[in-house]
């Protein structure tokens, strides 16, 4: 299924001029040696660009396809690295032999053309032998000929082209192919592809039977899931054009995701912008936003999003299939963990509902709206401690989202830990909070402080909340009551709050009349609906105190005009 | 003491199928399943609903004859299509049959047994399987050659599965994945519903032709995925 339809993709793909035709791959190049008709060098192109930190990167170019190597030595047809191509590269003692292999392969291809450019390049190989004086630059780089006066390179030229077309291809056997159902020949190698995590550097392969207890039946690899030549080079192109694109992959954890639709549609570049979010402030250690420099990255595919609605996708496409694959390395192969076919309402509707979820009030004015994924899971862990997230979590919570499921029990647990040891919670862990107690316990959460609501937990946070601000209002102490019971309090209330009660009772009386007034009628408020307090809280009322204590907090802190006022009465 | 054959007086079967193309309904349920993807085969990537090969090895663990093939009507899946994922340590290498044969064969067996030894040839391999499956699962025995005691087949298979009796514990595709069975009177109706387009889904192997895939475009409708007969032209190989 999922081979299918990245055919499909590629399908819908081959009229792009980025994208490889049959015969072609894409890969970068760094320089062109430009040769005269004689075939001498006479200058070298340097293809690459700069980026905006005045860094060179390479470009990708349609070159001969690239030979699956199945010995050590497999050279490819006019380009390749400088030990192929000019027969030397640092710390490599075999480039004379691939160098060789590299001039064989021409020959035996082009040898018989007529063209000026392909006898150029023969010429050049006959007479050249393998130096790096003058080539420093070059060493280890990717290389292309050209001939001079030209715009193209020599193996775009229509002769040479047309000569390497008409190359027969090397798998021998026919039969039919497991996705398209036609008989055709049999790819015995499929090519590799780059770019995902975990693989080597040349690339790895998606189907592969490189080992014997991956083999039935005593079948050599491609044998043993007839998949067609051409089916392979289009599903191996359409993933690598996946791979390159900035918006239609994401890395997430230790896996990589691409998305793609049916037909273009604006969710190919907004949908990992809902996991992405809005980082336009970064926080200091306590935990004060601080404004970011240079947040924005356009070429990594983040964009500056001034609200949700900007990334809804527009009618016409809300039918459309859309789909998620999910991929992660295994040296050389890589494995499919994750293959979602629906359209792009459902998903939509699924990522908004993560974002709907999340919305909480702010605590301080300057936070990001839509924090990223990465910041959100962040909170679960000890940053002080340098403690990471484990890749699951990012993979486990993102496929979550897409699926509209419940997140993985295991953070309800990690995020109060965290709370309790930094004893305080901010926006960011009460927005997730909020996210798990709607999406896990099915619980309705207001987004503000709800004077109605009667869970256990959440009052028990709000009076925690003002008696902390009892203490609070008399000046600075020692040792607050946050820092000495808002552990305890949110785990197992029934044990400590008499010595709660104690304390803020000693701040009350120091209250002027108004205050003393003010704050009774809020306790008075808060303990009439309490039923009883519980010696022990659920995992679900811890979280219901943090958000009823983080929630009466910001209520608190705002009305302090309130105070001022009734003092005066 | 004197044996005496049984009473064996088994009414003869008229038609050229055995039981009369009498269908058979299995419910096999289990935790877990992976049958798997012939393409991904290097990570065990299972399909997304049993396929029919798995499904006439629940049939074939309960009562199998060389005389007789089961062959499947049709499938129904009673649950929604769940993944769970995990990686596992395997091996990357197979013992080589004549290494073996050559150290034994040898009058002076020199040096250790050829063996493996799975610490130096770890593999993790990754596995992307079902959840909590359950399947209805529908067939009919048909002969392969003429058995004179292909009459009694029906008789015996039904005593067998009503007893709970089998060969081998009948498994999800893999021997890890053991499913729990029962036979069922009726077809029953599945809660899913909706047409899916499962693309080509794995038939079976040709044994008799280089043990070549056989393919056939699955499409689930409310549930149901109607198998065609190997014979037919839907199945491609």
């Amino acid at each position: 299924m999922i081979i299918q339809r990245l055919t499909e993709l590629y399908r819908r793909l081959s009229s792009q001029p980025d994208v490889a035709q049959v015969g072609y791959s894409s890969v970068r190049i760094a320089y062109a040696l430009v040769l005269n008709s004689a075939g001498k060098l006479v200058g070298v192109e340097d293809l690459r660009q700069t980026s905006k930190n005045g860094k060179k990167f390479c470009s990708f170019f349609n070159v001969p396809q690239k030979a699956n190597k199945s010995s050590n030595i497999t050279a490819d047809f006019l380009w390749g690295p400088s030990g192929y191509v000019l027969g030397f590269q640092e710390g490599d003692d075999r480039c004379d032999e691939k160098f060789k292999a590299f001039k064989e392969k021409a020959q035996a291809i082009g040898g018989s053309l007529k063209d000026s450019g392909m006898k150029a390049v023969l010429s050049f190989l006959e007479k050249w032998s393998p130096t790096s004086k003058g080539f420093k630059d070059l060493d280890g780089q990717s290389l292309v000929f050209k001939l001079k006066g030209d715009t193209c390179f020599v193996h775009d030229r229509p002769a040479v082209k047309e000569q390497w077309l008409s190359q027969p291809s090397p798998g021998k056997l026919t039969a039919r192919c497991m996705i398209s159902g036609t008989v055709q020949p049999i790819a015995m190698l499929h090519s590799k592809i780059q770019g995902v995590p975990d693989t080597q550097g040349a690339g790895a392969q998606l189907v592969s039977f490189n080992q014997k207890p991956f083999q039935f039946y005593c079948k050599h690899q491609g044998e043993n899931a007839p998949i067609s030549e051409s089916v392979s080079f289009a599903y191996t192109t359409a993933l690598s054009y996946l791979l390159r694109h900035p918006t239609m992959k994401r890395v997430i954890g230790n896996a990589v995701y691409l998305c793609w639709s049916d037909k273009p549609t604006s969710m190919e570049s907004t949908m990992f912008n809902f996991v992405d979010g809005n980082t336009v402030f970064d926080y200091s250690a306590d935990g004060v936003p601080k404004k970011k420099k240079n947040s924005v990255k356009p070429e990594q595919g983040k964009v500056v999003i001034k609200s949700l609605s900007d990334l809804a996708p527009p009618k016409k496409d809300l039918g459309t299939r859309f789909f998620v694959l999910g991929l992660s390395g295994n040296n050389s192969r890589i494995a499919v963990r994750f293959f979602k076919d629906s359209n792009v309402s459902d998903l939509y509707e699924n990522l908004r509902m993560f974002r709907e979820e999340l919305k909480i009030e702010k605590q301080f004015k300057e936070e990001n709206d839509l924090p990223s994924l990465w910041l959100l899971l962040n909170e679960s862990v000890s940053r002080a401690t340098g403690e990471k997230v484990p890749d699951r979590h990012f993979t486990m919570t993102f496929e979550s989202i897409l699926k509209g499921l419940p997140y993985p029990s295991e953070f309800l647990p990690k995020i109060l830990v965290r709370a309790r040891v930094e004893k305080k919670i901010n926006y960011r862990k009460a927005s997730m909070l909020k996210a798990i107690l709607i999406r896990n316990f099915k619980k309705e959460i207001p987004m503000i402080l709800d004077e109605n609501k009667t869970d256990t937990g959440y009052l028990i946070g709000r009076l925690f909340a003002v008696y902390e601000k009892i203490q609070m209002s008399q000046g600075e102490v020692k040792k607050s009551l946050r820092e000495r019971f808002f552990s305890a309090m949110s785990s197992n209330p029934g044990c400590v709050i008499i010595a709660v009660r104690n304390l803020s009772d000693y701040y009350f009386s120091k209250l002027s009349k108004g205050g003393q007034i003010y704050f009774e009628k809020m306790i008075g408020g808060i303990m009439g609906k309490i039923n009883k307090i519980p010696g022990i809280f659920t995992l679900e009322e811890q979280a219901e105190f943090m958000l009823g204590y983080y929630h009466q907090r910001n209520a608190l802190y705002r009305g302090k005009e309130e105070v001022a006022d009734s003092k005066e009465e | 003491m004197a044996r005496g054959k049984r009473n064996t007086r088994i009414p003869k079967s008229t038609t050229a199928e055995i039981g009369g193309f009498m269908k058979y309904i299995i419910k096999a349920a289990g935790p877990f399943a992976c049958f798997r993807r012939p393409e991904f085969s290097a990570e065990r990537i299972s399909y997304d609903v049993i396929t029919p090969s798995a499904a006439r090895g629940i049939f074939e663990s309960v009562y199998w004859q060389h005389s007789m093939r089961w062959v499947i009507d049709r499938i129904l899946v009673m649950k929604p299509i769940k993944h769970f994922e995990f990686k596992r340590n395997e091996v990357s290498k197979m013992i080589s049959v004549s290494e073996v044969l050559n150290h034994f064969g040898s009058k002076k067996p020199s040096g250790p047994c050829p063996g493996l030894i799975t610490t130096e040839n770890r593999e993790q391999r990754f596995n992307l399987i079902l959840k909590d499956v359950e399947y209805v699962l529908e067939a009919h025995i048909e002969s392969v050659f003429s058995d004179p005691q292909a009459s009694r087949h029906p008789i015996i298979f039904e005593r067998r599965i009503a007893k709970g009796q089998c060969y081998r514990n009948p498994h999800m595709g893999t021997s890890e994945y053991p499913a729990d069975i029962v036979r069922l009177d009726k077809f029953p109706k599945s809660p899913l519903k909706g047409i899916v387009d499962l693309g080509l889904m794995l038939y079976g192997i040709d044994y008799m032709r280089d043990h070549r895939p056989l393919m056939f475009h699955a499409t689930m409708v409310n549930g149901v995925i109607n198998v065609p007969h190997h014979s037919s032209k839907e199945v491609l190989g």
